[in-house]
């Protein structure tokens, strides 16, 4: 962690990795050590000898961690992933090697002890985790009736330009409830010759790229939306 | 078919109700297998859109709400969920219409780019040519599977409209008989409010004399006059369903032979002009039969 509660995150440029400094997170997480820019560099040389595989490294652990925080309910993942780097940055820094057959899981046990003094912060605070958390009511009716309209016409064109074959999987996909969907889904993978894993994967992807569209599509203020032919 | 042992451990891993070593099991395996990871991460996008469809159990449903759906952002995001798989049901039933099979074919969408593929293949090496076709009739095989699947659906769902509506004419001239029979009144009547999570302090027990008369529940639906028509479906908290019908309105009477003491929940879905359905409203009810 660098001086007045910076954080560092890597990036690639060209073929140089750089460090940007951004804003740290909520003031509840107490830093008690700086990483130095020679500690960052052996935490990156311990990741990979190669300086821009280590950046790509760094930023799968990253991510991984920060999902790990929030599928484990903290509030704020992103910070205790980074908190996590910087406690190993540090333990690498004072001179720790990494003996672990597999660098990942040093990772996850650092992230084990910070979630637990996350724990022990939130029952000290007397913070409700998320899952203590009612969710918030649903509002009655949605104001901006222009956006919501706009929405709708940016989902038709997504749809509409989605290719057939896609369209096909992903409404097949989701169609049926409880066990006869799961039948669906098995049966699907088998006609399409891959296993159920890589349908799942390719059913996400579909509906991620349509999520995408929409989203880019509400920002740009574009519609209607000219169907492509498919 | 089930859902795998490994399937279900994600499932509970992402909702919170994996056990302690379960947890470190799956955590240990996505931190060092991106197979594993991006599962993780495709399953829980998937429990998003199964959550916007209404399904999930009641249990995981209920996990689901505390753990993402916390904010706002993740409201809309369920909400859009839902959009996209209705707008895309939308849309691929309106590819089935002939206009459109001619512009795009899934023949043509199957194949195009096969028979390109053929023809160039063909011409430098003849041998490929026999590849790609043996490729074709697999596409084209598997074509015909999913069309065939799509008549078994469309049947089985006929046969069900069939069923439901037999069903519901045999109890509408079971309760139209009744009174002819038992001159005592057989019909109890109760007004349900809606909820989305059970609630012990709240939930009147609805007392049920013995005897087989109906019993009439008016549900108060927040979006009164959304709906031509409902749904309603009413299920033991274990996911067994002991009654459905179609309804004109949000009152319905069940016979009250199908209500054994205990709890239930009645899951009540609107049906829009368009013929979507969305749901209306839970309604969770104890019955205590005398």
């Amino acid at each position: 962690m660098a001086a007045g509660g910076k954080h560092f995150i890597a990036l690639r440029l060209g073929e140089e990795l750089q460090y940007r400094l951004t804003m740290d997170g909520p003031s509840m997480l107490k830093k008690d050590w700086t990483v130095t820019q020679e500690a960052f560099d052996r935490l990156l040389r311990q990741l990979d000898p190669d300086r821009e595989r280590a950046g790509e490294v760094y930023e799968q652990i990253r991510q991984k961690l920060t999902k790990f925080f929030q599928w484990r309910s903290c509030a704020t993942p992103e910070d205790y992933a980074d908190r996590t780097i910087d406690r190993v940055a540090r333990k690498i820094g004072e001179g720790a090697e990494i003996h672990t057959q597999n660098v990942y899981l040093f990772f996850h046990g650092v992230a084990i002890n910070v979630l637990r003094e996350h724990w022990k912060e939130v029952q000290k605070a007397d913070i409700k985790p998320l899952d203590d958390i009612q969710p918030p009511p649903a509002p009655d009716n949605d104001p901006e009736t222009a956006q919501k309209e706009r929405k709708m016409e940016c989902l038709d064109g997504c749809v509409q330009r989605l290719p057939a074959n896609q369209l096909v999987l992903i409404t097949e996909y989701h169609q049926g409830e409880g066990g006869a969907k799961i039948a669906r889904r098995n049966e699907l993978a088998q006609q399409l010759g891959i296993p159920l894993n890589a349908l799942r994967i390719r059913a996400y992807r579909i509906r991620g790229e349509l999520e995408s569209c929409i989203s880019e599509c509400i920002k740009r203020n574009e519609f209607p939306l000219t169907p492509l032919e498919k | 078919m089930k859902k795998t042992n490994e399937d279900e451990a994600m499932i509970r891993y992402l909702l919170g109700e994996a056990t302690e070593e379960e947890q470190t099991r799956l955590e240990e395996q996505f931190f060092q297998n991106d197979e594993s990871y991006q599962q993780l991460v495709a399953l829980e996008d998937e429990l998003r859109y199964d959550y916007a469809q209404g399904g999930l159990t009641k249990r995981q449903r209920a996990s689901f709400e505390k753990r993402f759906l916390v904010s706002d952002e993740d409201r809309r995001k369920v909400a859009l969920a839902k959009e996209v798989i209705v707008r895309a049901q939308k849309e691929r039933a309106e590819t089935m219409v002939p206009a459109r099979q001619e512009r795009t074919s899934f023949w043509q969408v199957f194949t195009s780019p096969l028979r390109l593929s053929f023809a160039a293949s063909a011409a430098l090496l003849v041998v490929f040519g026999g590849l790609l076709t043996l490729h074709t009739v697999q596409l084209n095989h598997q074509l015909d599977q999913l069309r065939a699947q799509r008549t078994t659906d469309q049947q089985t769902a006929q046969q069900q409209v069939a069923t439901l509506e037999k069903q519901r004419a045999e109890l509408e001239k079971q309760l139209n008989s009744k009174p002819a029979q038992a001159p005592t009144p057989t019909l109890f009547s109760f007004v349900l409010m809606p909820g989305l999570t059970r609630d012990a302090d709240v939930t009147k027990p609805l007392l049920i004399p013995a005897g087989d008369g109906g019993v009439r529940l008016q549900l108060d639906v927040k979006k009164k006059g959304a709906y031509k028509s409902y749904l309603a479906s009413v299920q033991t908290l274990d996911g067994e369903q002991v009654w459905s019908q179609n309804l004109q309105s949000a009152q319905l009477t069940i016979p009250a032979k199908v209500l054994r003491s205990g709890d239930y929940v009645l899951e009540l879905k609107g049906i829009v002009a368009g013929g979507e359905q969305e749901s209306a409203g839970e309604y969770y009810f104890t019955v205590v039969r005398k």
